[in-house]
């Protein structure tokens, strides 16, 4: 069998894949109705409310305050045909919990496991490599489709809200002294004094945060309602856009891929014939 | 084997697929109504056992209002019977009319509105009336989908084969609704 034949093929056959599997999710959020916080029921559930902090945050990247942030650095390579193509070099996201709230109700949502579908991007280059951060700001609308239970059933046993803010003060040490460290980074000393402002503010937010988890009885955040990613339920889903914006996405995609899959099956038949 | 010759077989395997998701969609469907209704009856429960303590506490101050406290008692009882959710519907507005008689009767007894657990007993009851009024939205949404669902083609040939009816939904008479809005002063 030539490769004329093979290519259109495996190509249907991935885009199949594809289509079975948009067609899944959007069939997980259509057959879904929506709960309200202040009523959901343990097990799968639909939510859709606006995100709230429960603690500071800081984007690693653009350094805004927000309740959830991904980032993806990338290196740019030239293959033998002069196509230029992305690799992905590091990620990381932050795992700390945050509320959604409907109005009825808060409810705590563990971003640990999720497939996230985040609308707020930005791009920059640091030397050759470009990173890409998305975040979730605070007051972004949010649809959540995941499983609901205590907090202690989603809580990572390896990083809990204390180590998560002891990082990030780490962090936000090492941003201070190294604005100390490289004085050429600054515009002028406007501009650093405004840049140390903010991240010693940031650190004081962080230390105040981590003293109250200190104090805090430690069975109330384990028993709190929340959701996250379930053991059976393999579906978990957080996004910033509406369950409309999204279905109505997935329906043009998986048009566009039912329509190249059956151009590729005709054409691997015609090959065939030839 | 060719690939003309293994073509239907493919062809054939991904049909049989396609039914087992259709298939596989509407009894989830049908669960998640079986659900619903299940975790409705969870807090219609804990709104069961809420009302006895009610009852006890107003007879200890509500001497010359046994009328009242046996309406509520009958309305409890004539609930627990209801099986379909039209009849639990019928019987859940004759048990709120029942509540607001004795809420508005123990507004004539400060003794009474003063009593801390009467004070819990009402916002609890309030409380557990907002969720399961959540949930009753919840299981007709359930219900919504469902009844599309096996309406839909290709959803309605195998829901046809299987015996699939559309089922029925939570519903209130407008007037049984005006009736019974628990008013908790």
């Amino acid at each position: 069998m030539n490769i004329d034949v093979m290519v259109p093929i495996v190509g249907a056959l991935l885009l199949v894949w594809a289509i079975f599997f948009q067609r899944r999710r959007m069939s997980v959020m259509e057959d879904t109705p929506t709960s309200k916080v202040r009523s959901v029921a343990m097990g799968f559930a639909e939510l859709k409310g606006k995100a709230v902090p429960i603690g500071p945050l800081t984007s690693p990247v653009s350094n805004q305050p927000c309740v959830y942030y991904f980032y993806l650095v990338e290196s740019e390579y030239t293959d033998g045909k002069g196509r230029r193509h992305r690799r992905i070099v590091r990620q990381g996201g932050s795992r700390a919990p945050f509320y959604l709230d409907d109005g009825t109700g808060r409810i705590m949502v563990f971003p640990h496991g999720a497939q996230m579908n985040v609308t707020n991007r930005t791009e920059s280059l640091d030397g050759e490599l470009i990173v890409t951060e998305y975040c979730i700001l605070a007051g972004d609308p949010l649809y959540v489709a995941g499983t609901v239970g205590k907090a202690r059933d989603f809580a990572a046993p390896d990083m809990d809200a204390r180590e998560h803010y002891r990082l990030e003060l780490k962090r936000i040490k090492e941003a201070l002294a190294d604005a100390e460290r490289d004085q050429a980074q600054w515009a002028g000393p406007q501009a650093k004094a405004e840049a140390v402002e903010r991240m010693s503010a940031q650190a004081r937010g962080i230390e105040a945060k981590l003293a109250e988890l200190e104090t805090a009885p430690s069975e109330t955040p384990g028993e709190a309602l929340s959701v996250g990613k379930g053991e059976e339920e393999g579906d978990f889903l957080i996004s910033t856009e509406s369950e409309e914006e999204m279905t109505s996405k997935m329906e043009t995609e998986s048009g566009i891929a039912l329509i190249a899959g059956a151009a590729m099956v005709l054409y691997g038949m015609w090959a065939l014939m030839k | 084997m060719t690939l003309i010759t293994a073509l239907p077989v493919l062809v054939a395997i991904a049909g049989a697929a396609y039914v087992a998701g259709v298939y596989n969609q509407i009894v989830k469907a049908g669960v998640k109504i079986e659900k619903a209704w299940a975790n409705i009856t969870v807090l219609e429960k804990q709104r069961y056992e809420e009302i006895p303590r009610l009852v006890q506490i107003c007879s200890d101050y509500m001497k010359y209002e046994r009328g009242t406290l046996e309406k509520v008692i009958q309305a409890r009882a004539q609930y627990l019977e209801a099986r379909t959710p039209s009849a639990t519907a019928q019987a859940d507005a004759s048990l709120l009319l029942g509540l607001n008689k004795l809420f508005a009767v123990a507004e004539n007894y400060p003794e009474l509105k003063a009593h801390e657990n009467f004070a819990k007993l009402q916002r609890r009851i309030s409380d557990l009336e907002c969720q399961i009024a959540d949930r009753r939205e919840f299981f007709n949404d359930a219900v919504a989908i469902f009844n599309t669902r096996i309406q839909q083609v290709p959803h309605s040939l195998l829901a046809a084969l299987m015996g699939y009816q559309p089922q029925e939904m939570y519903r209130v008479d407008e007037e049984e609704r005006q009736n019974a809005q628990v008013d908790l002063r």
